[in-house]
Order: C-alpha cells, then structure tokens, then sequence
C-alpha cells in the first residue's frame, strides 16, 4: 500500500483534518489475514463457505475498540460508500441468510465505517448521506425484525442471528447524534442545507414517543426543537411527528393511529414501538369513562385501536386483563369498568408486526427504502 | 501621561495585599474596557515592555498569575480571544487556588468576576474558532473548569458564593443547549440532605432570583409544572421592581404554566408586560373558544417552539375543550331542564361543527373519555347510545382542582 495521500472530496465543503486513511479494500489486508487464521469471518465474508479463506471482494472490515490506526488500515470516503454500496446490496441478496443474521453483519460493519469516518475527522455531504442511510436501516430492521426477540421467540437462535432491539436502537441514537452533529456544523460553517435533514429530526422525535418505559419525553424533545432552524421546524415531516408526539402524550389514541396510517413507512417503523403504551392508555381511559360493567364491541375497539391485521381484539383486551363477553347484539365485546379490574401493561410486552405498517412499504426492497430520497 | 504598566500591577498587589476585595475584583476584569485599555496603552507607549521581567517584583505565584491576566488583557485588545481565554484560565486558577486556601471568602468578588469573564471570552473564542473552522470547545471547556470550582466553595462561610457560579452554568448549558448537565447543578445547590445552615435563604437574592428562573424552565421541561410554578412565581415576586425586562422575561414562562394549572392570569398583568402572543390563550381558555385556541397556536408556532413554549401551551387544548362542553351543557341545562344532563354525542359534534370544529363519533368519544378520565368532566359515558350522562351537581369541576398530567 503506497503512502500516497488518498483522493481529496472536492466541494471544499468539509472539515476534513485527522488521519487520511489509504486502504483501497473494504477490509485492509492485515485484518483479513489475522481473521482468516483465528477464523473470525462471517458467513457473508467466506470463500465457499470456508471460516479460513475470504477476499478483498467478500471482507469488510470489522469494528475495533482499538482506535489507534495507521492509514493503511482506514478507508477513504470513497472507499466506504463503496463499502456502503456493497452492504446494501445484502438486502436485496442476503444469499439465503435471515435478515436477521444480515442486521448482525451490518450493524458492526457500520460502526466500522462510522469510526472510520470519525478517525478522518470527515464532516462532509458524503459522510452525511452514509449516516443517513445507516440511520434508516437501523430503523426498518428495527420493526421488520420485532418479532425476532421478546417473549414470544422460545428456542434460543444461535449467536449470530440474535436480533437484540436495545442495542439496536443504541446504535440508531449514536448515528442519528452523529448526523445532527455533522447538520449543525456543516450549517454553521458554510451555510450547507440538506433536503433531509427534517426527515431525520423527525425520526428523532418519533423515538421520543415510544421510548422502552412507555414513557413520553417532553424533556428530549424541547431543546431539540429550541435548536432547529424555521426551515427545518416548518419541515411536513418534523411538523407531522410533532403532532403524532402530542396525541400520544394526550391520550388521543384515535388521532395517534389515524396519522400513524398516514405516515410512511420509515415513520411507522418507529411509532409501531409506540402502538402498546398508547393501546394501554387508552384502554385505562375508556376503562374508567365508561359505565360500569359496559359491554363495548370488540369491532369498535378494533377500529379506532387500528388492531387488524396485528393481533385479534380479544387477545389484545386479555393481554391487558380485561373480560370478555357478548353485548346485548350478540356480538363479542370486552367489558369495561368492572368493579376490581384495572387494566394492567404486560409485563413482557410482545411485540407483533402490523399490516398498518406492511401496507406503507411502498417500494418492494429493503434496499430502496435505505437509499430512497424523498 | 504615560501610564505604567507596573502602577497598575503594584495597585493589584496592594489590593491583595491588604485584602481588599472589591477593589481587587474591579481591577482584575479585563472586558471592562478601562483596565483593557491601560494595559493596552502600557505597551503602545513602551513596544519592548517585557511582561514577564515586569511581574518580577511579585512573588512567586503572582508573577506567573498576573503575567497571565497582562497577556490576556492585551490579547483581547489584539481580538485574538482564543488565546486571551487560555491565559484567563490559567489567571483564573490561580486565584480560586488562593480562595480555596484563604480562611475568609474576602477574594470571593475577585473569582467571581474572573468566572464572568471567562465565560464572555469562551463565547468569544468560540465564534473566532468557529469562522476558522477549527474545533468550538471554549464553552465547553468553561463549563468544565467552573465545575471543578465547586470544591473552592464548601466551607459554610464561603458557600453563599456558589450560587452566583452556578448560574453562569446555567447561561453556559441553555446558551450551549446541554439541558442535561443542568441536572447536576440543582444537586449542588438543593441537595437531597441538606446539611445545617445551608437553606436557600443564604444565597444572595438576586442570585435567587436567577437560579429560579432557570430552574424553574427546566421544571417547565420536565412538564414539572407543580415545581415550575413554585420557581417561577419565586422569581416575579422577588424580581427587583425596576427590572421590567427580567419580569417579561420571567413571566414568559410563568404564564404558560399558570395556565396549565388552571390559574387564569390577569389579562392587564399579560399586556401590560407586551406579552400579547399569550392574550389569545387565556381568552380561549376561560370562554372555551377553540377556534381561537387553534389560531393562537399556529400564529406563533415558530416563536413558541423557539422559546420552549410549545409543548406546554399545546396541553391548554384539553382545557379549551372542557369548557366549550361545559357551555354547551350549560345552554342545553335552559333547554331541557329534565334531561340536559344525559348529553348525546351527536349534540355535542353538531355544536363542534357549528363552531367550525368538524369530529366523528370516535373522536369525539375519544375526546370526552379523556376528559373524564382527567377529572375535569364527572360523568360517563354509554358508548351503545351513543351518550354521556353528567353527574347533576358539580360535573365540570374547576380546572385549578386538575392536576395537569
């Protein structure tokens, strides 16, 4: 590897300091032959399926803690959005993997490029539109794979297809950090606008409404908008989670899941993990508001609680510890302000992917989602 | 007259000599522009003074200390404040080291002034730093060396003095928009086992005046707004008189949270202090106009949104609502004597209609089971017929009995 300085990002937009990395790979020859000897390569890295032989054309390289690197072990930005074009590609083509065992590979070879692209002290568009997509598809895998973990996933898969959401979401926040970090300074620099950027403070937003206590946080939300320029605060997209972030923080579950259907499909990636605690209120809403011992149709509940195609009504209302019946038409009906009952969260919340959620996919791959520009 | 550089150093080792403290603090501030100058004047007069062979005289640490402040005060003038803020810091530690060690707090003005003014450099390196597009960490830098001074002020004589530095921190954290680190400094000034002596009456007032103002936004944050008003409302009354801006500015925040919990400001309080932006809302609020509500809502949503505001306002909507239902059964209590209490559904969205509020069955439902839910309407609801019964007597309890979560 010669140590010719890499290629330059034109644009003269960035602050481009730090290390200039210099390997042309997508994994630097030294990691692929230690790996290669201690047999640490993944099944997307493996010469005919072999755990000792891969290629410049299949490595890419690991994430290290060890931060200390010389320029031949870091990648250029061309290099990564290389790197990044061929992570991708797994998603359309996961050579029969789970997308699981694919969202295992990607979330550590992101952080890779991530730190690479922080050891160069790279802040340009380049770096933006790399987190961005990495942002997205920590968000998608987020809801596509719900259903891999939590209560109801009885036989323990082995290591690598182990979908873990908390560190799933650790990552998301750490790149989505990054991202607005790279906003800000690029806005305050050179004055660079990015069509994006209300697309993401609005995910931002939307994971603040379905944080892992049920809880709302108002608290991250403020400072946030305190610091978004108009532009970005009048965004549709930061306006709309705005919005959807205050009917859940109302109780306004009909509105919640009405702009939840009108939302797209990245968005709804994100609310779907709001869907139980806004379910929950509402049911202790209408559980105390009704009158005692009232029979309330299990098709109504189904409609505004936007249930179809998720979990059947009854489940949902036993889930919370409520009993069922028939009402005076004979149709099933769940009962309501029962005196003793309260309705009570799940203590394993379980989590089940929605049709609501499904139907907003509209490009077919995986792929076309992380890369869309809007 | 030529003005010598080593006057004025004689004059800060007096000043320090004979314990002087406000003489000291005024001599040691180098954004005011007159001790600045001098220096500044000292060297135009004399090109090869040499700072360091000037504090020669001083003692050992003086000298290194005051050569310091000199280099900081003339890189100032030279706009090179990057630099002027690392000297100050050096300067800075200094005297809080003498502070720590000195029995009485009679430096105690001079760390203070230091504080301030190490804080308007960071601002002011930052911004150099930032339009060379080198790394901004002044402000962050500031925050950090004004923490460590903590330790410097923990004798009971001497504690008094922390208040003013946790309130540059509380500027540094909302100017650097850090609402996180804000957490720690309440820690420091209300801590959970307050030792004797140490209640927050001991603070300088206007010192009290500021740190609730702060604290009481955070609590407006946190949507806190039992302790935001408690540290709001400290704050207006005991804001000096003369101080109409601190007032506007306290009462900007004040008002939203009264009106979450239910408390009705006066409309002459709101315009007298030209905060008309929330006359709209309390007009809304007390005769249930939704319309308005909605309109005063999205008229300053950027302003709103800016200050910190929105959220809190936004919350007024469920009150809008309960008062509007209130009015509608109040007419229809003239209609129908007998029955006005079991109100129909579909009443109550026709009203909603004609008042340009368009709902279905399901929102409306929704709206009113909330409501109920809140304890702001004593009633409930038969979903099969589509009504709401009310209890006779005291159905629309008043909204300063609500709790506002």
């Amino acid at each position: 590897m010669s140590l010719e300085r890499g290629p330059r990002e034109t644009g003269g937009k960035e602050v481009a300091r730090g290390l200039l990395g210099t390997c042309l790979d997508m994994c630097p020859e030294k990691e692929r032959r230690d790996r290669e000897r201690f047999k640490d390569l993944a099944v997307f890295e493996r010469v005919d399926g072999s755990r000792e032989r891969t290629s410049a054309d299949l490595a890419v390289k690991k994430f290290s803690r060890n931060a200390a690197e010389c320029p031949e072990d870091i990648r250029p930005v061309p290099v990564l959005l290389r790197t990044m074009e061929y992570l991708l590609g797994l998603l359309d083509d996961p050579r029969g993997q789970s997308l699981a065992t694919v969202h295992a590979f990607l979330w550590d070879r992101f952080r890779a490029i991530r730190q690479d692209l922080t050891l160069q002290h790279c802040v340009s568009p380049a770096a933006v539109r790399l987190h961005e997509q990495m942002a997205r598809f920590h968000i998608l895998s987020h809801y596509e794979l719900c259903e891999s973990s939590g209560p109801q996933v009885r036989a323990s898969p082995p290591e690598e297809e182990r979908f873990e959401p908390h560190m799933n979401l650790e990552q998301l926040s750490k790149t989505l950090a990054g991202l607005f970090q790279m906003y800000d300074d690029l806005h305050r620099k050179g004055g660079v606008e990015f069509r994006t950027e209300g697309e993401f403070r609005a995910y931002y937003i939307l994971m603040q409404t379905a944080k892992s206590d049920g809880r709302v946080d108002a608290a991250a939300v403020t400072p946030l908008l305190m610091r978004l320029r108009p532009a970005v605060l009048q965004s549709c997209e930061v306006c709309f989670t705005l919005r959807a972030f205050c009917c859940a923080r109302a109780g306004d579950y009909v509105r919640f899941f009405r702009l939840a259907a009108g939302a797209s499909y990245l968005q709804t990636c994100i609310l779907h993990g709001a869907f139980p605690q806004v379910r929950s209120r509402a049911l202790q809403v209408l559980n105390k508001a009704s009158m005692k011992g009232q029979a309330w149709p299990l098709a109504a509940l189904s409609s505004v609680l936007s249930t179809e195609g998720e979990v059947a009504p009854s489940v949902l209302c036993l889930d919370y510890g409520l009993r069922l019946a028939e009402d005076r038409q004979g149709q099933p009906a769940v009962l309501l302000n029962e005196p003793g009952v309260i309705v009570q969260r799940p203590v394993n919340t379980v989590h089940r992917k929605a049709r609501l959620v499904d139907g907003l996919r509209r490009l077919r791959s995986l792929r076309s989602e992380v890369e869309c520009n809007a | 007259m030529s003005w010598k550089l080593r006057d004025y150093l004689e004059q800060v080792r007096d000043a320090i000599e004979y314990k002087e403290g406000a003489t000291l603090a005024s001599l040691l501030s180098i954004t005011s522009a007159d001790n600045r100058q001098r220096i500044a004047q000292a060297f135009r007069a004399n090109p090869r003074l040499n700072v360091n062979s000037e504090v020669s005289f001083l003692a050992p640490p003086w000298n290194d200390i005051l050569a310091n402040l000199v280099k900081a005060a003339q890189a100032y003038d030279n706009n090179h404040f990057a630099e002027a803020y690392g000297c100050l810091v050096t300067t800075f530690l200094g005297f809080l080291h003498d502070f720590r060690n000195s029995e009485t707090p009679w430096n105690m003005r001079a760390v203070h002034m230091l504080s301030k003014d190490m804080k308007i450099l960071a601002e002011k390196a930052d911004q150099e730093l930032g339009l060379e597009g080198s790394e901004e960490g002044k402000q962050y830098d500031v925050g950090r060396r004004l923490n460590g001074a903590f330790p410097a002020f923990g004798s009971k004589v001497k504690r008094p003095g922390m208040l003013f530095i946790v309130n540059l921190l509380f500027r540094i954290y909302f100017r650097l928009n850090t609402i996180k680190l804000c957490r720690n400094l309440i820690n420091v000034i209300e801590p959970r086992a307050p030792a004797v002596g140490t209640d927050f009456s001991t603070f300088p007032a206007g010192e009290r005046v500021t740190y609730c103002f702060y604290t009481g936004r955070l609590a407006v944050f946190d949507d806190d707004f039992v302790r935001a008003n408690q540290q709001l409302s400290f704050a207006f009354e005991h804001c000096h008189r003369n101080h109409a801006r601190n007032q506007r500015r306290i009462l900007k925040y004040l008002i939203p949270v009264k009106l979450t919990l239910g408390s009705l400001p006066n409309l002459d309080l709101v315009r007298r202090h030209n905060l008309t932006e929330y006359e709209d809302f309390v007009v809304a609020v007390r005769t249930g106009n939704i319309q308005l509500f909605e309109r005063a809502l999205e008229t300053n949503e950027v302003r709103f949104l800016k200050s910190g505001v929105y959220l809190t306002l936004e919350r007024l909507r469920a009150y809008v609502y309960r008062t509007l239902i209130k009015r509608i059964a109040s007419i229809q209590a003239q209609r129908q004597p007998d029955t006005w209490h079991q109100m129909k559904l579909s009443l109550i969205r026709t009203a909603l209609k004609s008042l340009g509020d368009e709902m279905d069955d399901d929102e409306v439902e929704c709206l009113l089971a909330n409501l109920i839910y809140r304890g702001a309407i004593k009633g409930y609801l038969h979903h099969r017929n589509k009504i709401m019964v009310l209890g006779k007597t005291g159905a629309f309890p008043k909204l300063s009995t609500l709790s506002p979560s």
